[in-house]
């Protein structure tokens, strides 16, 4: 996830990755993915951010071919660090395209490299101007409340996508119970990590219990982000411009990215704003329930909030396994598991609140 | 039980970090970084492994026992959880429970 941010230890190869992807060995082959007779690359750059894919920044000037122009485009590819979860690169770049088809802000779709043995897979979108960190928009202390209806509206946009194209096909037939699954995975990580290192979560285990007790019987399934929270949407002066990172896109309830985004571990430095750090969330409500036509209210996210907070201590878990289990002498990665405590705590006061 | 990974793990790692490092950096101050790396070395070994147990096996048991009916247990339950959690935070993130 793109908010645990850091590098691998001993990854001298930021600087080397960034000329790789601007030499003129990849000019021809960027030439070749965009349909065009040349291609010239006048500035790459690494993007911050990224644990899971990178970002390149590319400034080039196409001849020939439908993108022929000088453009700002984002190259993304795999990076070293990996979460069992993500898509591959072909997948994230087909929900990309359906996003932007049914009018989700997003970058414009450029092309697609299915990956050969010579360069791995990656895709290609149009660079858009703004900031994502979570930690800088969450520091601004002025009224974001239109901006956050907006990105309630833009999420009932995405979740519209109720028949996919056949580009999607990969997605397979939405289950009938998407929250029951995801929890019974939760479960399931939860036990190997015991097993592996011996360390009990009693924690996370009433967080189970708790979820458990209240996970729907019956539900609709919707596409959803997965990750739909500040630090993957790019903003400019309030304006919400684009969402990005689809390699967790999937067949869920459409509560789960409303939780996602209001959970406590998405506050970044507001605590005290549910919605992302931002606002309140009857304006995320606002926007969503008006081009949804449905009628969320904010108690009913308590549940989805405690899940999102959930899904978070799991991938820490399996980060800090990679470290322990798996050799991976990551700092990143170790830092990560002792995230623990504090996401325990903020499941402790959402569930807490439930006890009367 | 200690927070994975736990000190002496995360003092590895964090020697491996700064020693590959030594090479982006002038040579005027490798000396400086090795020794650093030198005391984070020693400090790992004298560290008592597990200093930060917590008996959480026990407390896992009650967890996975306790009636869900029972509104009483479960909040003395939870009041436990919220004594070992900020227990475990005092070591991780003391300033966190305030924070929030």
């Amino acid at each position: 996830m793109s908010a645990v941010g850091g590098a691998q230890v001993g990854a001298r190869g930021q600087g080397s990755a960034a000329a790789r992807w601007g030499s003129a060995a990849f000019a021809a082959r960027l030439a070749a993915t965009t349909g065009a007779s040349r291609a010239t690359i006048a500035r790459c750059e690494q993007l911050a951010g990224g644990a899971i894919q990178q970002n390149f920044r590319l400034d080039v000037d196409l001849v020939g071919g439908p993108w022929a122009s000088q453009r700002q485009l984002v190259l993304r590819t795999g990076a070293a660090s990996k979460v069992a979860a993500s898509r591959p690169c072909n997948e994230e770049y087909a929900l990309l395209a359906a996003a932007h088809a049914a009018g989700v802000a997003t970058p414009q779709p450029i092309a697609l490299h299915p990956g050969d043995a010579q360069w791995p897979a990656f895709m290609l979108m149009t660079f858009v101007a703004g900031e994502a960190s979570g930690r800088r928009l969450t520091r601004n202390a002025g009224d974001h409340s239109r901006l956050v209806e907006a990105i309630g509206a833009n999420l009932a946009r995405l979740q519209a996508i109720r028949a996919p194209p056949p580009s999607l096909a990969f997605l397979g037939a939405p289950p009938a119970r998407p929250t029951r699954t995801l929890v019974d995975g939760y479960r399931a990580s939860i036990a190997q990590w015991q097993a592996k290192t011996g360390d009990a979560r009693p924690v996370l285990a009433w967080t189970l219990r708790w979820l458990d007790a209240r996970v729907p019987a019956r539900e609709a399934c919707v596409l959803v982000h997965r990750d739909y929270r500040v630090g993957n949407l790019m903003i400019d002066a309030d304006r919400l411009l684009a969402t990005l990172d689809w390699e967790f896109a999937g067949w869920g309830n459409p509560l789960e990215d409303l939780g996602w985004f209001c959970a406590p571990c998405w506050r970044f430095t507001r605590p005290d704003r549910e919605a992302g750090g931002l606002a309140a969330i009857d304006h995320l409500l606002r926007g969503y329930n008006a081009v949804a036509g449905t009628a969320y209210q904010p108690q009913g996210l308590c549940f989805w909030q405690v899940l999102a907070q959930l899904r978070w201590a799991v991938i820490a878990l399996q980060q800090a396994l990679r470290f322990l289990d798996a050799g991976e002498r990551s700092l990143e990665l170790a830092l990560t598991g002792r995230m623990l405590p504090e996401l325990e705590w903020q499941m402790l006061a959402l569930t807490g609140d439930t006890l009367g | 039980m200690a927070d994975r990974p736990e000190a002496r793990e995360l003092l590895g790692v964090a020697r491996e970090a700064l020693l590959a490092l030594i090479g982006d950096v002038e040579p005027r101050h490798h000396y400086t970084l090795r020794m650093v790396a030198n005391a984070i070395a020693i400090a790992g070994r004298e560290l008592v492994p597990a200093a930060n147990a917590l008996p959480d096996t026990a407390l896992m048991q009650r967890v996975v026992d306790c009636d869900a009916a029972d509104t009483v247990a479960q909040q003395a339950l939870h009041r436990e959880l919220v004594a070992v959690t900020r227990a475990r935070l005092a070591i991780s993130n003391p300033k966190f429970p305030d924070s929030r």
